[in-house]
């Protein structure tokens, strides 16, 4: 197959696949390649064609780091937002952000982990969460009870508009030994 | 503090969130917190709400409750809890502990915001279902079904049109519930004991107790025979015939 060939294959692929996009190896199955520096080359052109292409309104939105789908232009979120088929979408509860960036940073976490670190019940929110599919079980902690642990979601990193987790901004984690000794004071 | 009395508990996702906020008000380095000053600070805050709604207060309470405690030991003479000074540390270090661990993540959370906008004006398609895609008529389950579906539905309307002065005149109300497999073994019977080998879907719905209700359920269960291969139902000129598929094994006293 011709470049140009792969390259009109894969945005057709973007465009069927919608939301759930379309990883590198569903490319490669498709394409018939295991060449992953080919399918990159494929994906960047397309997304330079779309930046660069001001009457475009489309461009492609890079998320769990293998994984690709078609979305509209930032910049004219505001006139779709004039259809009637826009569903509004209520933004998370500053609470609800604070526990999912827990879970983001933490995870795999224990409800009562996340709750410990809040100083509150996060019942509701987690429940909240993983309906909005922001997180989900992913197995057992070896505590006592074995409760649950979570951790955060492919469809958080596309809510987020973040590529991987690897775009958190860094946590402080070093406390410096004279800034104890301020506090040791108090 | 008194703008404090102004603010409400709900304006804080928890008892840590409302500490922090104290330790910023006075422009302190989450280090230099006096923690006997913060508990003080903290429970006058808690009693000066007058309604407090339990609901959301039970967590700020236990913390309060976690302070008188931390309090109680600060206010003890040093000599007295010299044997005790490793627990007073311990906690201190805890409420430290969890409040700088409570500050990352608050620091944090701002960029989680601004990402969530950014997320939100990202609008994407639900994924393509292929609705063209052909299959095989072998690989269907159900033989192909020698009727146009149209003359299907066709003939069901026709019945109906010939039914609705009936219908216009009947103005009770039945509930009977009719269930399409009632119907199903209705016609099988009536088949079997007629020993009918093909007879028009008129003449069959003419054999009914007409109703709409009667005519869906027996729509379905033709439909439903037709599926699991009990009857066939073929075109024949301008009817649709259903042909007893069972009719051989009865004559053979199946």
């Amino acid at each position: 197959m011709e470049f140009k060939k792969q390259v009109a294959v894969t945005e057709g692929l973007l465009f069927v696949n919608g939301d759930e996009g379309v990883s590198i190896d569903d490319l490669k199955f498709i394409l018939e390649t295991n060449d992953e520096t080919l399918i990159n080359q494929i994906i960047n052109t397309l997304i330079e064609n779309y930046e660069n292409n001001e009457m475009s309104g489309l461009t492609i939105q890079k998320f769990n780091k293998v994984k690709f789908r078609l979305v509209t232009k930032r910049e004219n979120a505001e006139y779709f937002q004039k259809l009637s088929n826009v569903k509004t979408e209520t933004r998370l509860s500053t609470a609800s952000i604070e526990t999912v960036s827990i879970i983001a940073y933490r995870g795999p976490i224990t409800k009562a982990q996340v709750e410990e670190l809040r100083g509150v019940n996060c019942d509701t929110i987690f429940y909240k969460l993983k309906l909005r599919n922001l997180i989900q079980e992913v197995g057992k902690s070896e505590e006592v009870g074995k409760p649950t642990l979570y951790n955060i979601t492919e469809d958080f990193l596309k809510y987020f508009n973040l590529s991987s987790l690897d775009d958190l901004p860094k946590l402080k984690e070093i406390i410096e030994e004279d800034e104890k000794d301020i506090f040791n004071r108090g | 503090m008194e703008r404090w009395q102004e603010l409400k508990l709900h304006n804080f996702t928890g008892p840590l969130d409302l500490l922090l906020y104290m330790i910023k008000e006075k422009q302190l380095s989450i280090f230099e917190v006096n923690l006997l000053e913060l508990s003080n600070q903290y429970l006058a805050y808690i009693n000066s709400l007058s309604q407090l709604d339990i609901e959301i207060a039970s967590e700020y309470l236990i913390m309060a409750a976690y302070l008188i405690e931390l309090k109680s030991k600060l206010l003890i003479p040093k000599l007295e809890v010299e044997i005790d000074s490793n627990y007073e540390a311990d906690q201190r270090e805890e409420l430290l502990a969890r409040l700088l661990e409570y500050h990352k993540i608050k620091e944090v959370t701002a960029f989680f915001k601004e990402q969530q906008l950014e997320g939100l004006k990202l609008y994407s398609k639900p994924k393509s279902v292929f609705k063209i895609t052909k299959i095989d008529d072998d690989s269907l389950p159900l033989a192909p079904a020698h009727i146009d579906i149209d003359k299907f539905a066709q003939i069901f309307l026709k019945v109906i049109e010939k039914n609705r002065f009936k219908t216009m005149q009947t103005n009770t109300v039945t509930s009977v519930e009719i269930s399409p497999e009632e119907v199903a073994r209705d016609i099988q019977q009536y088949l079997e004991e007629h020993k009918i080998e093909k007879i028009s879907l008129e003449d069959l719905i003419a054999e009914k107790e007409f109703s709409i209700r009667m005519l869906v359920a027996t729509f379905l269960a033709i439909l439903d025979l037709a599926a699991k291969g009990k009857i066939d139902i073929f075109q024949a000129d301008d009817h649709v015939m259903v042909q007893n598929l069972l009719k051989e094994e009865i004559t053979n006293g199946i």
